[in-house]
């Protein structure tokens, strides 16, 4: 019970410091924190697939940039207020999310991965040549309604504060006993009383609704998105990364991985080519040395320097 | 009191294989039915068709009265089954007491996870987990892990559980531990079906013993009785399908006071904290069959990845012609001259037949001989050359079974150890491989030869030892064996006479 205020307070905490950002008057550290909050919002999204349910999913991407092209039809052919239209980004990227599950769920393991980053693929392509809206081109917001810098801050904040509340809030769940019991082994979870579609079809969905919703919001502050950058595939990328260096199956661990590549990208600024290099390095030398990431690593400190070895033997990435 | 499971003409089918062949029996309420059979008899396919893992190619499976073949795993598990597996399967990053309430919250309809929580340490208590409720599961030793399997299939409170070898790989204490549990239940009324390969485990806890072979039922009967049966005796100790040795068989009796080419002395051995061998010694003198001979779990496999150095001894030393090979990497021991044609075949699928043989022609001295090894081989198993340019995953069984026995020749060995090369095979098939084997040994080879089946290997083997849960109980001259009824008794654990 203790540990579960401890989290609350810590997010509440968190929340109450970034709000204070567009106070300092400052429009790259908003800019910066801008981002930070769109990558824990869908790193969480992400999490509760690909960290707590083994659904290895890289076709996120696809619920981002259907949740930003939904939003920009209800904006431009339905004129919505921005916040319905971001609600409609989340509600049509978790239809989609139904509607290829079917599909997705008969692969299992690695053709999960890559069926999903296939389907994202076709769609990206798919809405390259669709011209009703707009092909290559993209769409276009009307610039007369669009918000100040901070309310689209506010705005994606709230939704990093609120994925990482619903994870908070599925995870020690009846829902969330099912979905890591299912990562951990689907034969014995079902033996157990659990529904795999449904439980499956359940994560993906609410995973599909926030990445949405984040990409709704991110495209009605960007004024205009095109298709080869909002369903490119290094949103996934970006994200899963973000999971694995925080902690992949923990709560803290998006966030933590969000503000270690938020810092990296600012003290690599000056060496754009390095930064990628060493990047990549890092996420080796850590997926070696510490298979739950940084804040696994972290959590599992105490026991590891007891040299237990139950500690070690849980460290074993060989026994996830 | 009725009966709680109906298992009516079931069969089951995987392409050509019959996994399970129009069985029948019930269950009755609170009655705890045991099963036997040798490897490959279907038993785990019986438990995997009850709960739902694969549909039935036809007959029904009644639970309750209700037909539940085809149905769901996890409608299965509501309606009240319970099961575990043989290698636990725990939930790895879950702790202990999580892994339960996944079954309290799914399986047993309490929605609440506090009141999961709740009932699901109630279990803890019973099943002697108590102390690791906070542990990850991925961390547990195995008695621990086997605990956990049982607690779980207990936490969605099933009317009917069934036990795969729930005391395999445990030592004698572990046992005794999870069998006090099982008596717990059965004194409760719960009704099980176990599988179990320690027969006196086995019958301890059954009220009934049902015997299968090749997915069909052979017989039931009270454990006292099962194996006075002689359907159940042939089984095992292998039927009359193999002819007697040829008595010409043309090959030198092993000199008088010649050294062994293979000495296993005071062998322990084991994984971990388990312990499977116990004092171990046998011997191998050159040009011999020596035939090693043991049921399931009986320490068989772990004794050749012992003498081929696969796995650190505890105690004791292996010695190959009088010099101890205890320095020797595995894959170096191919180079001392002992080939291995491991059980289960592991044939490599994407490779052809020939393929196949010539990488079991790797070691330096063997690579001078490949294309007259071939030839040799291709007489051995004409099959092999009519199938030479086929990949070796579209073999039959049979057909895999003897590639495996050509790729151990391949590296021109001294020694070839045939681990369990009739396992799952059809009679024909077996009598077709056992027939080559004493040729094998007249063109030189020596043979040590680890067999289930007693009597077919005790046809071909010049001398044959008995192991029984990791200790050799019985050894001597194979022709005489034949003739021992004490082998029965050796070989079963049991008295066979008792009761």
């Amino acid at each position: 019970m203790n540990r579960t205020y401890v989290g609350w307070g810590a997010l509440a905490l968190v929340a109450a410091a970034m709000l204070t950002v567009p106070a300092f008057n400052d429009r790259y550290m908003l800019f910066v924190a801008y981002f930070l909050a769109l990558n824990v919002a869908l790193a969480q999204s992400w999490n509760l697939v690909g960290g707590y349910s083994g659904l290895v999913s890289l076709g996120h991407a696809a619920f981002f940039g259907l949740g930003a092209y939904a939003a920009a039809v209800a904006v431009n052919f339905l004129s919505v207020p921005i916040a319905v239209s971001i609600l409609v980004g989340g509600l049509v990227a978790a239809a989609a999310a139904v509607a290829v599950s079917f599909l997705t769920f008969r692969f299992l393991g690695i053709y999960f991965a890559i069926g999903t980053l296939v389907l994202a693929e076709a769609l990206r392509l798919w809405m390259v040549n669709w011209e009703l809206l707009g092909g290559a081109q993209g769409m276009q917001f009307p610039i007369h309604a669009s918000l100040s810098v901070s309310t689209f801050y506010y705005i994606m904040l709230a939704l990093a504060v609120g994925a990482t509340a619903a994870v908070m809030l599925i995870v020690p769940s009846r829902l969330g006993f099912a979905l890591r019991a299912m990562r951990d082994n689907e034969e014995s979870a079902q033996n157990l009383g659990v529904n795999l579609f449904r439980t499956k079809l359940t994560a993906f969905v609410i995973s599909a609704f926030i990445a949405g919703l984040v990409g709704a919001a991110h495209a009605n502050r960007l004024g205009h998105i095109e298709p080869y950058s909002i369903f490119s595939a290094s949103w996934t990328i970006g994200i899963v990364n973000i999971v694995i260096i925080g902690g992949i199956g923990t709560i803290v661990g998006p966030v933590v991985g969000a503000v270690f590549v938020a810092l990296m990208s600012e003290y690599l600024a000056d060496y754009a080519s390095l930064h990628l290099v060493i990047e990549g390095l890092l996420l080796i030398l850590i997926i070696r040395f510490m298979p739950y990431g940084i804040w696994g690593f972290v959590q599992r400190l105490p026991r590891w320097i007891a040299g237990t070895s139950a500690g070690r033997r849980a460290t074993d990435p060989e026994k996830v | 009191m009725g009966n709680i499971l109906e298992v009516d003409g079931l069969t089951k089918r995987f392409g050509a294989l019959v996994a399970i062949d129009d069985l029948s029996f019930s269950v009755a309420e609170g009655e705890v039915l045991g099963i036997m059979g040798p490897n490959g008899a279907g038993k785990s396919t019986l438990f995997n068709l009850i709960m739902g893992k694969h549909a039935p190619t036809s007959g029904d499976i009644r639970f309750a009265g209700k037909s539940i073949a085809g149905a769901k795993i996890s409608e299965i598990c509501r309606l009240g089954i319970g099961r575990t597996y043989q290698i636990p399967q725990p939930f790895r990053r879950m702790t202990v007491l999580e892994n339960l309430m996944v079954g309290k919250l799914y399986g047993h309809e309490s929605r609440h996870v506090r009141a999961a929580r709740e009932a699901a340490s109630e279990i803890l208590e019973t099943t002697g987990l108590a102390d690791k409720a906070d542990k990850e599961a991925g961390a547990l030793g195995l008695l621990d892990l086997k605990r956990l399997e049982l607690a779980r299939a207990l936490s969605t409170s099933p009317r009917l559980l069934l036990l795969d070898e729930i005391a395999g790989g445990l030592v004698e204490q572990e046992v005794d531990a999870l069998e006090a549990i099982i008596d717990g239940l059965r004194q409760r009324g719960q009704s099980m079906i176990v599988i179990e390969h320690v027969l006196r485990t086995l019958f301890g806890h059954s009220d009934r013993v049902l015997v299968l072979n090749f997915g069909a039922r052979v017989t039931d009967d009270v454990p006292e009785d099962i194996v006075k049966h002689q359907e159940v005796i042939d089984i095992y100790l292998g039927g009359t399908e193999i002819a007697p040795p040829d008595p010409d068989k043309a090959r030198p009796a092993p000199e008088a006071g010649a050294m062994p080419v293979l000495a296993a002395r005071g062998i322990d051995a084991g994984y971990g904290a388990f312990q499977a061998l116990f004092d171990v010694s046998l011997e191998v003198y050159p040009g011999e069959i020596v035939a090693l001979i043991g049921m399931n779990g009986a320490g068989k496999t772990t004794l050749t990845r012992a003498i081929t150095n696969q796995i650190p001894l505890m105690a004791g030393e292996v010695d190959w012609k009088g010099v101890s090979i205890a320095q020797v990497p595995t894959h170096k021991v191919v180079d001392l001259g002992i080939a291995q044609c491991l059980e289960g075949r592991k044939i490599f699928g994407q490779m052809t037949v020939e393929e196949n043989l010539e990488v079991g022609a790797l070691p330096h001295h063997a690579r001078p001989h490949r294309a007259e090894m071939l030839e040799e081989i291709y007489a051995l198993f004409p099959r092999l050359r009519e199938r030479r340019h086929q990949l070796g995953g579209t073999l039959s069984g049979g057909e895999q079974q003897m590639l495996a026995i050509g790729r151990a020749l391949m590296a021109k060995p001294e020694l070839v150890i045939f681990d369990e090369v009739s396992l799952g095979l059809a009679p024909r098939i077996i009598a077709q491989i056992y027939e080559a084997i004493p040729r094998i040994a007249a063109s030189g080879i020596t043979i040590l030869l680890i067999e289930q089946s007693a009597q077919r290997s005790l046809a071909v083997a010049d001398r044959a030892y008995i192991l029984e849960r990791g200790r050799i109980v019985m050894s001597g001259d194979a022709a005489e064996m034949r003739a021992d009824k004490a082998v029965q008794e050796a070989y079963f654990g049991v008295d066979a006479k008792a009761g």
